[in-house]
């Protein structure tokens, strides 16, 4: 009798515990290579040459109902694009042209998501579909709106980045994310989700 | 004047660089692409290219470029600016070839002795890093050997005139002096230098120690930028996210359910 009152108590108590305890290991977790890409992108914040366009602030996406900061980012220790620590802001490569510039690709990339963060701001960018709004808005307070032309998955190995980071051409949006297969071995995502928005005023 | 000064550069580095370690040919064009930098205090002058004048009163400190020139032989002198047009002895005169696809600087400067002098270099125009900026640091000035300070540290050791050192650093404002070797105290600068994204700023040290006429030309070349290898926007803890509790948190809670039953066993065993 005492035992039956006991046990459900308890495994109460160890449930919570799992709950609780789930966000703790992030400061472990989080390691150095993330701190350093932080610290490149501080250290060289002052390159950042957007021209006379605003830098974004703040990136919608009213059909997978995403409401997200911006923030701007460089390279990370690998030469690879920064990405935001925190899944729910997304980055804007700084080094690239800003939304609304004249000429070639505006790159923002955000984290589909983590294990200890749980979803990221473009956990659902994949679900984009050929025609939908990105509303993006600028420090200056300005709403600039596209409308996605082309939603690809593509194999990390093959990812076309000199088209992705292009600053010239014809001016776009291009929001980029992680998607495929997650290979545990790498600690990744095997494909990048690339979403390419152009101008629709 | 563009269209003159064109000519007139043609023919200074094609005389100029037949003393330079062989030039890669970059491309098909027939052209090569050239800056000049005067260096050389309190002289004006005017260059002249197979006898005609294609820079009229070059003022010192300043550069001028870039131009693309027609690659081949040409003869260039350069007189003092105040010289009956294209009549005496010039200053400094030269004869030779420019490559194809060449990217050079044309120094017109004071060797280490203070003697008028002019030095080619090559343009290191590669693609720099993601991330990256290209700085290059040319010593033509009538000086003993210096140390380039980048916040006060010495970033570039004993370079001595004519040559050039190059560093690729992260891309942002720096804070840049030139002292003589071995010393922090500056004899030029301290100056900010803002290295843009994808660039290469080359920046030559001009004039003279002994007459306190030191100071600095530069110039930037853009578009030299990479692409960042990839996006690493995946689970930035290396796993993915997963909806329910994590894995460990489940063995947790079969050894505390099976820890919770032997405790609730021997409770019971102990009130018998």
């Amino acid at each position: 009798m005492v035992g039956r009152r006991v046990l459900p108590t308890v495994l109460a108590g160890l449930v919570l515990v799992g709950c609780g305890a789930t966000p703790a290991p992030a400061p472990a977790v989080v390691p150095a290579a993330l701190a350093t890409a932080t610290a490149t992108a501080t250290a060289t914040a002052g390159a950042s040459d957007p021209g006379d366009v605003a830098p974004p602030a703040r990136i919608r996406l009213p059909s997978l109902g995403v409401d997200t900061a911006v923030v701007a980012v460089g390279v990370d220790a690998r030469g690879e694009m920064a990405v935001p620590e925190d899944v729910r802001e997304t980055g804007w490569y700084r080094f690239g042209p800003a939304p609304g510039s004249g000429a070639g690709s505006s790159v923002v990339s955000g984290h589909v998501d983590d294990r200890v963060q749980g979803r990221g701001a473009f956990y659902r960018l994949v679900d984009l579909a050929v025609g939908d709004p990105v509303v993006v808005t600028t420090a200056a307070g300005a709403d600039l709106a596209f409308r996605v032309s082309a939603v690809r998955r593509i194999p990390k190995s093959t990812l076309p980045v000199d088209e992705l980071f292009a600053r010239d051409g014809p001016p776009h949006l291009t929001l980029v994310t992680c998607g495929g297969t997650f290979d545990r071995a790498l600690g990744s995502y095997r494909d990048n989700v690339v979403v390419t928005a152009v101008s629709a005023p | 004047m563009r269209r003159r000064f064109l000519l007139a550069g043609a023919g200074l580095v094609a005389g100029l660089l037949a003393a330079l370690s062989p030039m890669s040919v970059a491309s098909a064009a027939s052209t090569a692409t050239v800056y000049v930098v005067h260096g050389i205090p309190k002289t004006p002058v005017d260059v002249y290219v197979d006898g005609q004048r294609a820079i009229d009163d070059f003022q010192p400190g300043t550069s001028q470029g870039p131009v693309e020139l027609p690659a081949g032989p040409h003869k260039v002198a350069i007189f003092a600016a105040d010289a009956a047009d294209g009549s005496g002895s010039p200053v400094l005169s030269a004869d030779a070839d420019l490559p194809e696809g060449a990217n050079v600087t044309l120094v017109a400067h004071l060797d280490a002795d203070g003697k008028p002098t002019v030095t080619p270099f090559k343009n290191d125009v590669a693609k720099v890093a993601a991330g990256q900026a290209r700085l290059v640091v040319r010593h033509t000035a009538a000086a003993p050997a210096v140390d380039v300070l980048a916040g006060g540290k010495p970033v570039i050791q004993g370079l001595t005139n004519p040559n050039e050192k190059e560093l690729t650093v992260p891309a942002g404002s720096v804070s840049a002096a030139v002292a003589a070797a071995g010393s922090t105290d500056p004899v030029i600068g301290p100056a900010n230098v803002d290295l843009k994204e994808g660039t290469a700023t080359f920046v030559q040290a001009i004039g003279s120690l002994q007459d306190k006429s030191l100071g600095l030309v530069s110039f930037t070349i853009s578009n030299l930028h990479s692409s960042p290898s990839g996006v690493p926007s995946g689970a930035p803890s290396g796993a993915p996210y997963e909806p329910g509790p994590p894995a460990w948190v489940l063995v947790l809670g079969v050894a505390g359910l099976a820890g919770v039953l032997f405790v609730a066993r021997q409770r019971v065993r102990s009130e018998r």
